[in-house]
């Protein structure tokens, strides 16, 4: 069986490209791929420490992040969208107040 | 545009070494550490089977590795996915239009143009109401 070393650093690899992307870029889109990245950097560890403790529950508990995950998506598209209509752009350092 | 245009795109590479300073600490500390002996699945048991008794409260029942419940679970992510799918369009809606079937053929660009189309629109109503009675005319003249 693979050490779980292996397995949280390569979590941790992905949790660190996602957290780079949301703190050096300005597009609300590069914003969304990279929570996607930092919430599955979450389920690798659940997943490899399902295997390793031979435990389902990480698995299981995988499956839910996978499905916030989409409904995030959806809400941050949308939200993209109307920023998209009442700026012109998807920069999201042009959204600076609650309203407008 | 969906681009950055703003011209500083990537200049603010600074932040960024937080991350991979936290990349380091989290590297040291994970080599660092021991997570004992690994316990295997059982052999021969169906993995996916089994998450599907965890998603359902069945593993007390069926199930032989070992698990929680997760049917409260399945249903507040059921309910969390639908009220994101109508938030989602909630959020896609105009508010002048309120059209979801415009929304899904022009990907939301035609608000942008609002006054430019309106002003083509009506320009071209115009034409068409002047053009249609002198060809009327010209039809009843002709005839």
């Amino acid at each position: 069986m693979v050490p779980a070393q292996y397995y949280l650093l390569l979590s941790a690899a992905v949790f660190c490209i996602g957290l780079f992307g949301v703190l050096t870029r300005d597009n609300a889109l590069y914003f969304l791929m990279s929570v996607e990245l930092m919430l599955n950097a979450a389920n690798i560890n659940f997943v490899a420490f399902s295997l390793f403790w031979g435990n389902l529950t990480g698995q299981t508990f995988a499956l839910f992040v996978i499905a916030l995950a989409a409904a995030e998506v959806a809400i941050g598209i949308g939200i993209i969208l109307v920023l998209y209509r009442n700026f012109g752009s998807v920069s999201v350092t042009d959204a600076a107040t609650m309203r407008w | 545009m969906t681009t950055d245009e703003t011209g500083n795109s990537g200049s603010s590479l600074v932040p960024g070494l937080a991350a991979v300073a936290l990349f380091v600490v989290m590297a040291v500390a994970i080599v660092q550490s021991s997570f004992g002996t690994a316990v295997a699945f059982p052999e021969g048991e169906s993995i996916v089977a089994h998450i599907g008794y965890a998603m359902f409260d069945l593993q007390g029942d069926m199930g032989t590795i070992a698990s929680e419940g997760f049917l409260a679970a399945f249903l507040i992510i059921a309910i969390g996915l639908d009220v994101a799918v109508d938030g989602a369009l909630f959020l896609a809606k105009r508010e002048e239009e309120g059209s979801i079937v415009a929304l899904l053929t022009d990907g939301g660009r035609e608000l942008l143009d609002t006054a430019e189309a309106t002003t083509a629109a009506t320009a071209e109503e115009a034409s068409m109401e002047t053009d249609t009675p002198d060809s009327t005319d010209t039809t009843e003249g002709s005839r």
